[in-house]
């Protein structure tokens, strides 16, 4: 490194980052090795091909995985950089799929050319419940948000799992009935783009999204109050920071995050059925290792979801080489796991460049 | 005499900083020496490294003629070298019995037999005159008697050099004058004394010689009968300071800051810490508020800032404020410099001009149409930053978790002096600051003082409260003992006062 950078440049961020994905690759490997040390550098190389590994359709399912992964990521970000632990992803983006793929199938008297929009309105709105109830817990009851939100991830599965058998449900698939096809989301060109993927307008909102919370956080008064709070309670409270308001409002924003990105998920094709299942959506548990590998910027999210976006397509691909799915799922949890270290791996860089810089300064 | 240790050039380098640089020490059996030095001097480093919390990046330690290498404090205590730390390291719901031979309990068939240690540790207190109660809990204790716990606990476990750091901090002139009879006592009876301290007047009145280090430094060792208190500070600082702060006569007028009958409960816990306490500030003058730490002084400045709630009248500016929130007394009169400037004071994470802004960034000045208009919050922040001389290495985008502890007060100072106000609340100001910045802030006291404001100063040093205020309330657990001018009073009385010994008549 040349240039003089600052105690707190993102390059280190960056840097980190990219430490964390490398070493969490380097263990993926091994694992692989032991797995089936033939095969193991075939695998690995169809994992880090991703998006290249099928032609445009590839690079379409990267694009369509990013959307629902930086919603996710983005929500627990937002929240973090508040001091608001917002574990209810899951929950805020399963009410929210609920909410999309009813309106997206029933009749309802809703205008077909608008109703993607209704639905992906309404998804935001059920997220916005969800969150909003930890969220009045913590303000006025002092409700430890994380538990709360644990509890209200359990509900909105069951819940969810209720309303679409009641209401919407196809014994033969075990999952909610179809969507209109006129419901989905605006491909806006991109089927003609990456033909046979399901990339479609999600990927563009999800960037939007994001570019919209880095400049609250960053730029607005109400940001500057918020990060404050993140970063010191106790000042913000003796500056007068009116927090349980906050708490409320963090906990409500996170939610609409959340439920857009549901609801945009189960939108984004029609085969994306609603299942009926106890597990929790898979999508939704790359949301806090997304926050982590991007330390909490929003625009970092969206690059660190562009990443395990194509590691999920990558490693589709590697069962054709005889591994089992369970171990392109270990692979990621590696990664994801090291990127819990991006914290440390940033100090220990900064505190490397910082001696470097002593040493030449010594020698002058 | 022979020296029992001797700490030969000694350095011990941190990433970045040096914080003992090649310092020599020398203790002699049987005296009393004080180490001399500013917050930041190398004071604390330099006994981490005695008692083998750091290892020395080089130097030799010596104990009793012998070369050692002191890799933990264990090293240290078999070695028979003891500390009372400035923060006690006692249960509270022990007995000083208990306390004392915790760790070092003799058992039998696993059962704790006490009656030697009780034997031996009567005998010790009743030979050194520390009086202490041994069956007593901690938490039923006086500071000062606490403290002989922590003196006991040395002896029991036989050290022969006991090291003090800053002992006198959290006591009363009273407790002082006891402290220092007990520490001769111990250095007759042939114990060597090493004495931490930055108050130049009782190294003067307690040690044989002197230890002064400066940045890091080794200055000198001085027989103390053979300088004035004025070398030594000089020696301390480097250049010579005036220990007076430069004030006239206060000219108070109206009325700022009426409280009547406030009650105040602390955050957890059910007794009161502030009972129906009345006072009043006025524009012009320098109130402060001296005691012990934690008779409720940190209480009564949270109800006065909003950040408790309390009973009572507080009243600013003719405007009842009991019922506010912190905003908008923040918004209507109040400036308040925090005690713990990291808790309360600062958002170190943020940068200078950030915490510059932090009461203020919703005002029209800095906001519009919800955006930060950056470009004046810079401004305002470069022009405060030079104003208040705060120094940094890149000025208002330097991020203040990067800055000495006095810049960073000199942040808050700036804010919160240049922040719209009539009172202005000064929670210990100058905790942990070395001498230059302490002059500052006594002058901006002053200052604030001599623009009309009204000063309400909370301080635990005798010495800052007979210097600057103008007039003195004694707070006693939560009440308020005396309403006194420093010019009719002496330390000695403040000191009856603050313990809860004598109450004055009027009040």
């Amino acid at each position: 490194m040349k240039k003089n950078l600052s105690e707190n440049s993102p390059v280190f961020g960056v840097l980190a980052s990219v430490m964390s994905i490398i070493s969490g690759l380097a263990v993926g490997l091994i694992i692989m090795l032991i797995f089936n040390p033939e095969m193991a550098f075939t695998a690995f190389g169809m994992l880090l091909k991703g998006g290249f590994s099928n032609g445009l359709k590839s690079m379409g399912q990267v694009f369509h995985y990013i959307a629902p992964y930086a919603m996710c990521g983005l929500s627990v970000a937002f929240s973090f950089q508040t001091g608001v632990f917002n574990i209810g992803v899951a929950g805020q983006f399963t009410v929210g799929g609920m909410v999309a793929v009813l309106i997206g199938g029933m009749a309802l008297g809703i205008p077909d050319p608008i109703r993607w929009i209704v639905a992906i309105l309404l998804a935001g709105l059920a997220g916005v419940i969800w969150g909003m109830i930890p969220g009045l817990m913590k303000a006025f009851l002092n409700c430890n948000e994380v538990i709360a939100c644990i509890m209200m991830n359990y509900i909105s599965i069951y819940f969810s799992n209720w309303v679409i058998q009641t209401y919407f449900y196809d014994p033969t698939l075990v999952a909610s009935k179809y969507v209109k096809s006129t419901s989905l989301l605006p491909r806006m060109g991109m089927d003609k783009l990456f033909p046979g993927s399901s990339a479609s307008s999600a990927v563009f909102i999800a960037l939007l999204f994001c570019i919209i919370i880095y400049i609250l956080l960053y730029r607005t008064g109400f940001g500057y109050e918020l990060r404050a709070s993140g970063f010191n309670k106790d000042a913000a409270y003796y500056a007068g920071i009116n927090e349980k308001r906050n708490i409320i409002l963090v906990m409500l924003i996170a939610g609409f995050i959340a439920g857009v990105g549901g609801g945009m998920l189960f939108l984004s094709s029609q085969t994306k059925n609603f299942l009926v299942s106890e597990i929790a959506i898979v999508e939704t548990s790359y949301g806090i290792p997304i926050a982590l590998l991007a330390l909490n910027n929003p625009i970092g999210v969206f690059c660190a979801s562009f990443l395990l976006a194509w590691l999920t397509v990558g490693g589709t691909m590697v069962q054709s080489a005889g591994f089992p799915t369970e171990t392109v799922e270990t692979i990621t949890a590696v990664i994801i796991y090291f990127s819990a270290f991006s914290l440390i791996f940033t100090q220990i860089i900064r505190k490397w460049h910082f001696k470097k810089d002593e040493q030449r300064k010594e020698e002058k | 005499m022979e020296n029992i240790i001797e700490m030969r050039n000694i350095t011990k380098v941190f990433p970045g900083i040096i914080a003992n640089d090649d310092i020599t020490l020398e203790l002699r059996k049987g005296e009393i020496h004080a180490l001399l030095g500013e917050n930041g001097a190398g004071k604390s480093t330099l006994m981490s490294v005695l008692f083998g919390l750091y290892q020395p990046t080089s130097g030799k330690i010596i104990v009793k003629g012998k070369e050692v290498k002191m890799s933990s404090p264990n090293t240290a205590n078999d070695l028979g070298i003891g500390m009372v730390h400035q923060h006690f390291k006692l249960v509270g719901v022990f007995s000083a019995l208990e306390n004392i031979i915790l760790g070092v309990e003799t058992v039998q068939n696993g059962f704790l037999k006490m009656n030697e240690a009780r034997e031996k540790i009567i005998g010790l207190s009743e030979k050194y005159g520390l009086m202490v109660d041994i069956d007593e809990k901690i938490d039923n204790m006086t500071v000062g008697m606490q403290q002989r716990v922590e003196i006991l606990k040395m002896l029991y476990r036989d050290n022969d050099v006991l090291i003090f750091d800053e002992p006198t901090a959290v006591l009363t002139p009273q407790e002082i004058e006891e402290l220092i009879k007990i520490i001769r006592r111990l250095a007759e009876e042939g114990k060597s004394i090493l004495f931490i301290s930055h108050k130049l007047n009782e190294i003067k009145e307690v040690s044989d010689r002197c230890s002064v280090l400066r940045k890091g430094k080794y200055i000198g060792t001085v027989d103390t009968d053979s300088v004035t208190v004025e070398e030594l500070s000089e020696m301390m600082v480097g250049r010579s300071i005036s220990l007076h702060v430069e004030k006239t006569a206060a000219k108070p007028k109206d009325v700022v800051l009426s409280v009547k009958n406030l009650t105040v409960m602390p955050q957890t816990g059910k007794k009161e810490k502030v009972k129906n306490v009345s006072f009043d500030v006025r524009a012009g003058e320098i109130v402060c508020i001296a005691g012990i730490d934690n008779n409720g002084q940190q209480e009564l400045v949270f109800a006065l800032t909003g950040m408790l709630p309390s009973k009572g009248d507080i009243t600013l500016n003719g405007e009842v404020m009991t019922d506010k929130s912190i905003r908008y007394r923040n918004t209507h009169g109040i400036s308040h410099i925090p005690e713990d400037r990291h808790k309360h004071g600062l958002v170190l994470d943020f940068n200078i001009s950030q915490n510059m802004i932090l009461q203020t960034y919703f005002e029209k000045d800095f906001i519009k149409n919800g955006f930060l208009k950056f470009s004046d919050i810079t401004k305002f922040s470069d022009k405060a930053i030079e104003d208040f001389d705060v120094r940094s290495a890149k000025g208002s985008t330097n991020i203040v978790r990067n800055m000495s502890g006095g810049n960073q007060q000199k942040v808050i100072l700036a804010r919160e002096i240049i922040r719209d106000h009539n009172l202005l609340i000064a929670v210990q100001p100058t905790r942990g600051l070395d001498v230059g910045a302490i002059e500052f802030v006594h002058k901006q006291l002053v200052k604030e003082r001599d623009e009309g404001k009204a000063v309400l100063l909370v301080s635990l040093e005798l010495d800052e409260v007979m210097e600057v205020s103008d007039r003195i309330l004694v707070m006693h657990d939560g009440e308020i003992m005396a309403n006194v001018r420093p010019e009719n009073v002496t330390v000695q009385k403040l000191g009856l006062y603050m313990s809860g010994a004598e109450r004055e008549e009027a009040v």
